[in-house]
């Protein structure tokens, strides 16, 4: 891992769940695995760096999974504060040459490679920053550590109806 | 007195599931499951925990799909799993229903 580029990542970033779900649960990733976790190995928390690449991600869920995103609400968005002192970043060329794959492995529907990548950088550093597959013009920055100094939650949100999206504002 | 597999079969019946579609989905015949529910015979083991586990999933979706919509969407192909839940269940595909509910349960990012 020597030749892997870590640095710090501090700020705002946007993450949605179902309105009974608390915003910094693992646990359903944990559960049913995600782009960057296995199953049962551990969880993640899968966060946007931004408003509209959370939208982005809500809007792909819906369409991958044959619903109108309509049928999906209501949802809460979490605004998410974040300070982290390790960060893989997977927008970085450099960093992905070293796992050997290309960008477009990363961003397809199949989850082996990502889930590969997340397994071993697993204890390694705090987070992984990625390139969003919804829409690759945004970022999701996908946590391995959810601890209180780390991590906070600064607002959230209901999201009833599909304009309720455009009327959220960043708390700072 | 119902048995263990009887159960599980009134039950996905109640979910709206045929006597076809549960044949499909423990890979019988229609006419054995009409036989199981008229108690001519008893599905074997692996069947009846077969019955169970798509009881577990088809409950689990129904938490995390709008109930009005369910069934219309559990028959109909989607692209996360590039087919239907119900063709998924049937070939095998546990692995990639499970990551469909992370991303429906708002657990993952797709």
């Amino acid at each position: 891992m020597r030749e892997l580029r870590f640095s710090p990542f501090s700020g705002l970033v946007w993450r949605y769940t179902p309105v009974a779900q608390t915003p910094l649960d693992t646990q359903l990733s944990f559960m049913y695995g995600g782009r960057f976790n296995p199953k049962v190995l551990f969880g993640m928390l899968y966060t946007s760096t931004s408003l509209q690449g959370a939208k982005a991600e809500f809007m792909k869920a819906a369409r991958l999974t044959g619903q109108t995103p309509e049928l999906l609400l209501p949802q809460m968005l979490h605004q998410i504060d974040v300070n982290l002192q390790s960060v893989a970043d997977l927008t970085d060329k450099r960093n992905l040459k070293f796992f050997g794959y290309a960008l477009e492995e990363l961003l397809g529907d199949d989850w082996t490679p990502t889930q590969k990548i997340g397994t071993q950088l697993h204890n390694i550093c705090d987070a992984i920053l990625s390139y969003s597959a919804a829409d690759p013009k945004h970022k999701n920055l996908n946590l391995y550590i959810v601890n209180p100094a780390a991590v906070s939650v600064v607002a959230s949100t209901t999201i009833r109806t599909m304009p309720d999206w455009d009327r959220i504002k960043p708390a700072r | 007195m119902q048995n263990h597999h009887d159960k599980l079969i009134q039950r996905l019946r109640e979910l709206g599931f045929s006597d076809s579609h549960i044949g499909a989905l423990t890979y019988s015949s229609e006419r054995t499951v009409q036989n199981w529910r008229r108690r001519h015979n008893a599905p074997n083991p692996l069947v009846v925990q077969q019955l169970a586990r798509v009881i577990e999933i088809v409950e689990d979706l129904r938490k995390l799909i709008n109930p009005v919509a369910f069934t219309e969407w559990f028959f109909q192909s989607n692209q996360f799993l590039g087919k239907s839940p119900y063709k998924a269940i049937i070939d095998g595909n546990y692995r990639r229903m499970q990551e469909l509910m992370g991303v429906l349960a708002g657990g993952t990012f797709a």
